[in-house]
C-alpha cells in the first residue's frame, strides 16, 4: 500500500513558507530520498515521492491557507530550478508505472490550474536556474513564468531529442494551447535539447518575464505582491486536512466512507462508496468548524486515495465495479447546502475537490462498470460516478433508483468541460438539459427510459448476467481496452485538459513501449549508457 | 617489429632549446624507415616536466627517456626507433625516475 | 602546409579572403572585440609597447615571432593546425568513418555548447586578471601576463571563428554573447563558476595559470581529438600556446616557492621580508587545484559518455592510440564513492561514463609532476618542508565528492572537524590580506619583488634585465 499522506513538517523535497497572502513553495529535492531505491534525485529532478509532496502542498494551500492568494513556485537550489522527471527512475520503471506516474503528475499540475481558475490562488513560477522537461511543464501549469536572465539559465523540453519520448506532463499541449506559442516555433523549441534563454525565450512567448539575476528575487516578490493585491480576499483561517488512512486487510481497503475489495484472481476490484450518516454541516461556517471530517470532504479524499492505490498497487486489475450505498436524500441535502453557500471559500473548495476526484475517476485506465442493484444509492455525486462508468447495469426493481442532484448541471465537469449528462446525450442535448433541470429521482424502469443505464436486468438474470459481463470484459486485451475507453468516454470537443490526457494515453503510451524508446537500443534505455541509441527509421 | 610511439617535448624550455627543429628532423629521418607512419608515430608532447634536461624525447613501449638531445644524436635515435639500432645509452638515465614514471603511467593506461 | 595571409585585416590560414560571408561576419565582430579589450582587457596598458610573441604561421617557428607591439595592435588571427585531408574518426561509436569537415546536424547544439563553454573561459580569464598589471613583481612578469592575456584573446577568436563559420545565426549570437558576459558580473556572469572568482594578486595569477589553465589544456586536448575536424585542428593549435601559459604558472609558483625557500635557508622568517610563507602558498595551491578539478564535470557523467560516444570529446591523447579500445565499451572504471555512513567504497561504472574522471586522472598526474618540481627546488636549498598536492576528493563542489567533507589527505571527516580545520587548509582573509601586502609594484628592468625569484633565463634569449615593457 502506498502512503499518499504527506505533511509540510516532514517534506523531504519542498519548502512551504507562508507570508501573509503569499506562499513560497520552493523545490529542494533531497537526492538521497528517492521514492524507490536505485537512483539519485540530482539537480531537483523528481519522482513520484516529490510529486506527492507537491500535490499535498497545493491541497494544503487550498484548504489550510485560504488567506494565500499567490503561490510563488521556485527552487531552493542555486544550480537548478528543476531538471524534470528523473530519467534513471523512468528508465528503470515498468511501463504501467511510468504512465501512471505521468498521469498523477498531470493531475497535480491540473490542480494548480484549477486553483487558479476557481479558487483565486494564482501561481507565479520563478525560474532561478536551469529548467528542463518536467520542470518547464510545471512552469507551464503556473499563471506566469519569470525566468532569470543570466545568459545561462534556459527553459527546455529535451524529451524528443534526448530521450526519444514526449514531454509527459502536458508540455506540448500547453505550449500551443495555453501559451499559444506559434506551432513552428514550438517545433523548434521541442527539438532543441538545450532550450532557450533570456530574450529569445521571452520573445517566443515561452516565459512571461525575464529579470537580471541581481534583481530576480525582488522583481518576482514585487510582482507577487502586486498580483495578490489585485485579488479578492477569500477566507482568513483554513481547516486542517487530517491524513487519510485505510485499514488494509489482505486485498481489502476499508476507509470511513469508501471500501475497496480487490479480487486479484479475477482481476476485479469493487469500489463501494457510502453516503453521509448523521448530521452534516450546512453552511461554510459550519464546515470550517467541522474540518476535514465532514462527509463531503472526507468521502472524496478517501475515494481519491483509493483510486491511487488501485492505479499504483494493483496494475493487473482490469475492471472496477462501482457500488453506491447510503441515503439519497442525505446526499442531496449536503449538495444543496454546499451549492447554497458556494460563495463561501470552503464550500467552493469542497465542491472543487469533489469535481477533481470524479475526473480522476473518469481517467482510470481501467474498465468501470456500475452495478446499481439492491441497496444502491446512485444519487447526486454518486449518480455522476455511476454514469461516468463505461457501462451501467441496473436492476429492474421499483425500489432501485437513480437520483440526479444539483451538482449534475455543471459543478462537476469532466476533463473536457462537459457535464456527464451532456457527454452522455451528445445526440440529445435537450434530454441532458431536461434531466439536469428536473433533478429527478427515477425508479429503474423509468431510469432506463431516460437513457441512464446500459442494461436493465431482471432480478432473475442479475447474478448470471453480471458475472458473465465481468468475466467477458476482463478477458479482452488490456491495451485495446485502455485505448477504446479513452476514446469513447470523452465525446464532443476537446480542451487543453482532455488533450493532455488523450495524448498521454495514446501517443506517450505508444512511444513508451516502442523499441525506439525502451528497446535495448532505445533512446530512453540508452540515455546515460555508454552507447548511443539506434532507431528503427520507419515512420508509422 | 613492434609499433612505437615517440614523443618530442614541446614544453616551454624544450621549445626554446629548439625542440621544434628536432621534431621535424626526427620525423623526416624516421620516415625513411616507415614512410606512412604505419608502425611508428612521432608526436609532440606538451612538457614532460624534465625541463632542465631538455630537449627530451621518449619512446614507448620501450620506455626509453632520452634527455639533452641535440641534432647530432638524431640519426642514432631514429635508427633505434626504427628497430635498426640499439638504445643510445649516453642520453638515457639523466632524468629523475619519478618524472619519467608519470609519462609511462599515462601510456600504460589500463583503459 | 596551408598559406598564411598576414596582410589581411584578420590574419589567418583559413582562406578568409575567399569566404566573403565569413569575412563580413568576422569584420563586424572585430570592433566589438576591440571595444571589449579596451574596456575589459588589461587596465591602463594599451598604449605601452610590450615585447610579445605573435603567431604568424602554424608551422615550426611560425608562432614564435617576437616584437614590440601595443596590445590593441596585436594580430589576433585565426589559425588552424595543419592536418591530413582524410582524417578518420578514431574513437566512439563512429570509429573508422571519415572525420566531419562540417557540423553534423544531430550534434550541432551539443557541439555549439561545448565550443561556447570553452570559448567563454578565454575572455573570462582576461577579465579576471585585468588589474594585475598595477602590482606586477617585474617587467618580465608583466610581459608574461600580457602574453597570456593576448593569447587568451586569440583563443576567443579561434572559438568565435568556429561559431561564425559553422553555426549560422545562432553562432553569431553566441559570438556576441561572449563579449557581453563578464567575469564576476552578478547579472551576466561567465558560464563556469571558477571563472567568476577574483584573481587579485600574483600568487592567485600563477596558481590560476598553473592549475586552471592546465584544466584548459586537458579540455582542449580532449576537443583536439574531436571528430569535428575544424574543432580538432583549431584546438590543436591553441594547445601549443596554452603550453606556454602553463609554463608561466608552473614557473611563477615555482619561483615564489624558491624565493621563500631561499629566505628560509637563510634562517629568516619570510613574513619579515615581504615573502610568502609556504603554508600560505599551500593554502592557495589547495584552493586553486581543487577549484580546477571542479571544471572537469562529474566523475560519473552521462553527458561525458554521450560526448565520447558521439565522437565529440576524446580521451587525452586518444589519437596516439594509447588506449586499449577506441570504443571504450566493455570496460569499467573503478571510482571511489563516498557512502552515507562515512566510508569510501570502490564502485565500477561503465568506462564511457567515467570519461571526465579519466581526463581528471591525467590532469592530476600532471599536477603531481609540477608540485614535485617545486619541491625539488626546496630540497636543493635544504628546505625539507614541502608543498603537497591535496587529495582529489578534498574541497570539491562538483562531482561525486561534492557535499561530503574530506581533509586534504582524502579522509572523510565530519562537519565539526571541517569547521575547526578548514582555515588550516584554505586561504583565510588574513592570508589574502598578507599576500596583498606583498604585492609591491616593480617596473625597473631586471628587478624583482622580494617574494619571487628571478627566472633562470629571459624570454627569446633576451637577458633578464631586458626592457620587456616600454611604458609610453
Amino acid at each position: 500500500m502506498t502512503d499518499f499522506n504527506r505533511h509540510p513538517s516532514s517534506y523531504h523535497h519542498w519548502q512551504l513558507q507562508i507570508d501573509g497572502d503569499i506562499a513560497q513553495l520552493r523545490m529542494n529535492v533531497d537526492s538521497e530520498h528517492p521514492f524507490k531505491e536505485g537512483y539519485e534525485l540530482k539537480l531537483n529532478s523528481y519522482d513520484l515521492g516529490v510529486d506527492i509532496e507537491l500535490a499535498d502542498a497545493i491541497q494544503r494551500l487550498r484548504f489550510e491557507h485560504p488567506e494565500v492568494k499567490v503561490v510563488v513556485v521556485g527552487s531552493a537550489q542555486e544550480r537548478a530550478f528543476c531538471a524534470g522527471a528523473n530519467i534513471r527512475m523512468l528508465a528503470a520503471s515498468t511501463h504501467p508505472f511510468k504512465v501512471n506516474f505521468c498521469k498523477y503528475t498531470n493531475e497535480t499540475r491540473l490542480s494548480l490550474e484549477d486553483a487558479s481558475e476557481h479558487s483565486g490562488l494564482k501561481a507565479i513560477c520563478a525560474i532561478n536556474a536551469a529548467c528542463a522537461g518536467g520542470g518547464y511543464e510545471l512552469a507551464l501549469a503556473c499563471d506566469e513564468i519569470h525566468l532569470v536572465n543570466d545568459n545561462n539559465s534556459a527553459v527546455s523540453l529535451p524529451e524528443v531529442p534526448l530521450l526519444g519520448v514526449l514531454p509527459g506532463t502536458g508540455g506540448l499541449t500547453r505550449l500551443v494551447d495555453k501559451r499559444k506559442v506559434r506551432r513552428d516555433r514550438a517545433d523548434v523549441f521541442c527539438t532543441m535539447a538545450e532550450g532557450m534563454r533570456g530574450k529569445k525565450a521571452l520573445g517566443w512567448g515561452l516565459v512571461d518575464a525575464i529579470w537580471p539575476k541581481s534583481q530576480f528575487n525582488d522583481k518576482v516578490d514585487a510582482r507577487a505582491r502586486e498580483l495578490a493585491a489585485s485579488l479578492p480576499d477569500k477566507g482568513k483561517k483554513g481547516i486542517e486536512l487530517e491524513p487519510i488512512n485505510a485499514q488494509r486487510d489482505g486485498d481489502t481497503y476499508t476507509y470511513t466512507h469508501v471500501k475497496v475489495e480487490v479480487d486479484a484472481a479475477r482481476r476485479l476490484a469493487t469500489v463501494t462508496v457510502t453516503g453521509p450518516t448523521g448530521p452534516q454541516p450546512k453552511t461554510g461556517a459550519d464546515y470550517e468548524k467541522a474540518g476535514s471530517a465532514a462527509w463531503a470532504l472526507r468521502c472524496f479524499r478517501e475515494l481519491d486515495d483509493a483510486l491511487l492505490q488501485l492505479r499504483f498497487d494493483h496494475e493487473q486489475v482490469g475492471l472496477i465495479v462501482l457500488q453506491t450505498r447510503g441515503d439519497a436524500a442525505a446526499i442531496l441535502q449536503v449538495e444543496k447546502d454546499l451549492v447554497a453557500d458556494r460563495g463561501h471559500w470552503l464550500c467552493n473548495e469542497i465542491l472543487l475537490q469533489m469535481a477533481r476526484t470524479l475526473r480522476r475517476w473518469d481517467l482510470m485506465a481501467r474498465s468501470t462498470y456500475a452495478l446499481v442493484g439492491e441497496g444502491s444509492c446512485a444519487a447526486g455525486a454518486f449518480f455522476e460516478m455511476t454514469i461516468g462508468c463505461d457501462r451501467v447495469y441496473l436492476l429492474d426493481d421499483e425500489n432501485v433508483k437513480m437520483t440526479i442532484g444539483p451538482l449534475s448541471d455543471g459543478l462537476l465537469p469532466m476533463s473536457h468541460g462537459l457535464t456527464r449528462l451532456n457527454n452522455r446525450f451528445l445526440a440529445m442535448p435537450e434530454q441532458a438539459a431536461k434531466l439536469a433541470k428536473e433533478q429527478g429521482s427515477y425508479a429503474s424502469a423509468d431510469a432506463d427510459e431516460q437513457g441512464l443505464c446500459t442494461y436493465l436486468l431482471d432480478p432473475i438474470d442479475w447474478d448470471d448476467d453480471v458475472r458473465i459481463a465481468l468475466e467477458e470484459r476482463v478477458s479482452l486485451s488490456p491495451d485495446a481496452l485502455t485505448g477504446m475507453e479513452a476514446s469513447l468516454r470523452f465525446g464532443g470537443a476537446e480542451n487543453c485538459d482532455s488533450k493532455i490526457f488523450g495524448r498521454l494515453s495514446a501517443w506517450q503510451n505508444w512511444i513508451f513501449t516502442r523499441p525506439n524508446a525502451t528497446g535495448e537500443e532505445g533512446a530512453l534505455t540508452r540515455y546515460g549508457a555508454p552507447e548511443s541509441a539506434k532507431f528503427d527509421w520507419r515512420r508509422t | 617489429m613492434t609499433n612505437r610511439l615517440c614523443y618530442v617535448c614541446e614544453g616551454g624550455d624544450c621549445t626554446e632549446k629548439g625542440s621544434g627543429d628536432i621534431f621535424d628532423k626526427l620525423r623526416d629521418l624516421v620516415r625513411e624507415f616507415d614512410p606512412n607512419e604505419e608502425r611508428i608515430k612521432i608526436r609532440r608532447y606538451p612538457c614532460f616536466g624534465a625541463c632542465e634536461q631538455g630537449i627530451n624525447v621518449t619512446l614507448y613501449p620501450d620506455k626509453v627517456f632520452y634527455s639533452k638531445v641535440t641534432e647530432a644524436d638524431l640519426p642514432e635515435i631514429a635508427a633505434h626507433i626504427a628497430g635498426k639500432g640499439e638504445a643510445v645509452q649516453r642520453l638515457t638515465g639523466k632524468c629523475e625516475p619519478d618524472v619519467e614514471q608519470i609519462i609511462w603511467d599515462m601510456l600504460d593506461s589500463p583503459y | 602546409m596551408s598559406i598564411v595571409d598576414l596582410e589581411a585585416k584578420i590574419p589567418n590560414n583559413v582562406g578568409l579572403r575567399e569566404n566573403k560571408r565569413l569575412m563580413m561576419a568576422l569584420e563586424k565582430w572585430q570592433p566589438k572585440f576591440l571595444d571589449w579589450w579596451a574596456n575589459m582587457g588589461p587596465s591602463d596598458f594599451n598604449q605601452d609597447q610590450v615585447y610579445l610573441r605573435t603567431a604568424i604561421g602554424v608551422g615550426q617557428g611560425g608562432w614564435a615571432h617576437f616584437d614590440y607591439v601595443k596590445m590593441p595592435d596585436y594580430r589576433w588571427g585565426i589559425f588552424l593546425a595543419d592536418g591530413p585531408d582524410d582524417r578518420k574518426i578514431h574513437f566512439g561509436d563512429n570509429v573508422g568513418e571519415k572525420a566531419w569537415p562540417e557540423v553534423p546536424g544531430e550534434f550541432r547544439n551539443r557541439l555549439r555548447r561545448l565550443i561556447v563553454t570553452q570559448g567563454d573561459t578565454e575572455p573570462a580569464s582576461v577579465e579576471q586578471q585585468r588589474m594585475l598589471g598595477h602590482c606586477c613583481p617585474s617587467l618580465y612578469d608583466l610581459r608574461s601576463l600580457f602574453q597570456v592575456n593576448v593569447e587568451e584573446g586569440r583563443h576567443l577568436w579561434a572559438m568565435v571563428y568556429l561559431l561564425q563559420t559553422h553555426f549560422g545565426a545562432d553562432g553569431r549570437d553566441e559570438a556576441e554573447a561572449m563579449l557581453e558576459r563578464h567575469s564576476g558580473d552578478q547579472d551576466n556572469p561567465r558560464i563556469l563558476q571558477a571563472f567568476n572568482y577574483p584573481v587579485n594578486n600574483w600568487l592567485d595569477f600563477f596558481c590560476f595559470t598553473a592549475f586552471m589553465d592546465r584544466d584548459g589544456k586537458y579540455q582542449l586536448a580532449s576537443l583536439a581529438e574531436s571528430s569535428f575536424d575544424p574543432l580538432a585542428r583549431t584546438t590543436q593549435f591553441m594547445l601549443a600556446e596554452e603550453a606556454y601559459h602553463l609554463q608561466t604558472g608552473e614557473n611563477g609558483v615555482g619561483r615564489i616557492v624558491k624565493r621563500t625557500g631561499e629566505i628560509m635557508a637563510e634562517g629568516k622568517d619570510p613574513r619579515t621580508v615581504g615573502a610568502i610563507p609556504l603554508d600560505v602558498i599551500q593554502r592557495y595551491v589547495n584552493f586553486w587545484f581543487t577549484g580546477s578539478m571542479d571544471l572537469f564535470g562529474g566523475e560519473d557523467s552521462t553527458n561525458a559518455a554521450e560526448a565520447f560516444a558521439m565522437g565529440l570529446k576524446g580521451r587525452y591523447r586518444e589519437s596516439d592510440g594509447i588506449y586499449k579500445d577506441p570504443k571504450a565499451l566493455n570496460a569499467n572504471y573503478s571510482l571511489e564513492m563516498p557512502t552515507e555512513d562515512g566510508k569510501i567504497e570502490k564502485k565500477d561504472i561503465p568506462l564511457r561514463r567515467a570519461m571526465n574522471a579519466v581526463l581528471l586522472d591525467a590532469y592530476i598526474a600532471d599536477c603531481k609532476r609540477i608540485v614535485e618540481r617545486w619541491n625539488r627546488d626546496l630540497d636543493k636549498l635544504g628546505v625539507h618542508q614541502h608543498i603537497q598536492l591535496p587529495d582529489h576528493k578534498f574541497n570539491r563542489h562538483q562531482g561525486v565528492y561534492a557535499g561530503f567533507r574530506f581533509n586534504p589527505a582524502g579522509e572523510i571527516i565530519d562537519e565539526a572537524t571541517w569547521t575547526k580545520h578548514h582555515t588550516d587548509w584554505l586561504p583565510t582573509q588574513a592570508d589574502r590580506d598578507y599576500v596583498q601586502s606583498c604585492m609591491v609594484h616593480v617596473t625597473e628592468p631586471g628587478k624583482f619583488a622580494n617574494y619571487i625569484a628571478p627566472p633562470p633565463q629571459g624570454v627569446n634569449n633576451q637577458p633578464i634585465e631586458f626592457e620587456y615593457v616600454k611604458f609610453h
